[in-house]
């Protein structure tokens, strides 16, 4: 009996189909109002989900500071919003974004939505998967800046197994994935796909120590139409 | 939780193979999982020790600062909620203009808390 257990990472850019594969991301938008400051609302998540959605939200901070941004700190934003009155993430959601700048005094907000989180119970298989998609909105206009995905799925079945030892493995993975942690440890890798994707990922932020020189390269290199996009091959010479 | 060899294996190569999944997010600096445990405990499970954690968040701070690190985005104020919390009210205003001292970018949140505190 073996264990294997197989992470797959889905990338952004496969996810999206592959026409958008090795088109360069469009930050014109994003560009002009690169934000300081985001608020991160508390995740939307597909009803029904095996798992609590809000155990996201402990995951999200950490790669969006190291992008260069404020980020507010989201377990006294999901109380304040408590205190004006929301009940749970989607009525926060329905917040005018101007009336979130004003209670909040932030440049943007980032929406998540869970489209996976937690374990699925397949025949001679378990898999834990987490899957977000996200949306960068400019808090004084409501326009959007930027969107991303990225997910991730572990999965037990490894094939060289015979049912006895495939059923174990699942019951160890019950044991071992009924705990959030390991969720947020997989959402921790969905995050950095999703955000700090080099190309389609969240633009460098005011706080990042190279956020000049960086919007700088990003802007040259935008402004030269005939450079290679991203994945693509050099024109010949 | 599975005591024999090749069963106690497998839970380990489990989780080795959960922590590869999952990336190495800590490196040298302020330890995030301190602060990211008491976010989860807060909004997740609803049922966390606020004295407990802001202790254990307090002593981080400190610890990091021992090395030359100050604490990121969000986790001043974060331990003056659970001051807040716990009654603290004292502490609770101190660390809410820690945290606007820190970041400017937090001043209107940080005074809309302040204001909120009891005088």
């Amino acid at each position: 009996m073996r264990a294997s257990a197989l992470a797959i990472a889905l990338l952004p850019a496969a996810a999206a189909g592959a026409a958008c594969a090795n088109r360069p991301y469009d930050y014109s938008e994003y560009l002009v109002h690169v934000p300081r400051s985001i608020l991160v609302l508390p995740p939307l998540g597909d009803t029904p989900l095996p798992g609590d959605p809000y155990a996201y939200l402990s995951t999200v901070t950490e790669p969006i500071v190291e992008r260069g941004y404020y980020v507010l700190p989201v377990a006294l934003v999901d109380a304040a919003l408590r205190e004006e009155g929301c009940r749970d993430p989607g009525e926060m959601r329905r917040v005018e974004p101007a009336r979130l700048r004003e209670l909040f005094g932030c440049d943007a907000i980032l929406y998540v939505d869970l489209l996976a989180w937690g374990r699925m119970y397949q025949v001679l298989d378990t898999r834990a998967e987490v899957y977000l998609d996200a949306r960068l909105v400019d808090a004084a206009t409501g326009g959007m800046l930027w969107e991303g995905h990225g997910g991730i799925v572990e999965s037990t079945c490894g094939g060289h197994q015979n049912g006895f030892g495939a059923l174990l493995t699942a019951a160890l993975a019950e044991l071992f994935w009924t705990r959030d942690g390991h969720l947020r440890g997989l959402a921790s890798t969905a995050n950095r796909l999703a955000f700090l994707d080099p190309d389609r990922g969240l633009l460098p932020g005011p706080l990042h120590p190279d956020f000049e020189r960086e919007l700088a390269r990003i802007r040259e290199r935008r402004s030269e139409p005939d450079a290679p996009a991203a994945g693509e091959d050099e024109p010949p010479p | 939780m599975p005591r024999e060899g090749p069963v106690r294996s497998a839970a380990l190569l489990a989780a080795a193979l959960g922590l590869l999944a999952a990336g190495c997010a800590s490196g040298p600096g302020f330890r995030w999982d301190v602060y990211e445990e008491s976010v989860y405990r807060a909004c997740a499970t609803r049922d966390d020790d606020p004295a407990e954690q802001a202790r254990l968040l307090a002593a981080e701070l400190e610890r990091a600062a021992g090395e030359g690190f100050a604490a990121p985005p969000g986790v001043r104020a974060h331990l003056g909620w659970l001051h807040l919390r716990t009654g603290n009210e004292a502490e609770a205003r101190r660390w809410f203009l820690e945290e606007k001292a820190a970041y400017p970018e937090s001043a209107v949140f940080m005074e809309r808390r302040i204001e909120r505190l009891p005088r």
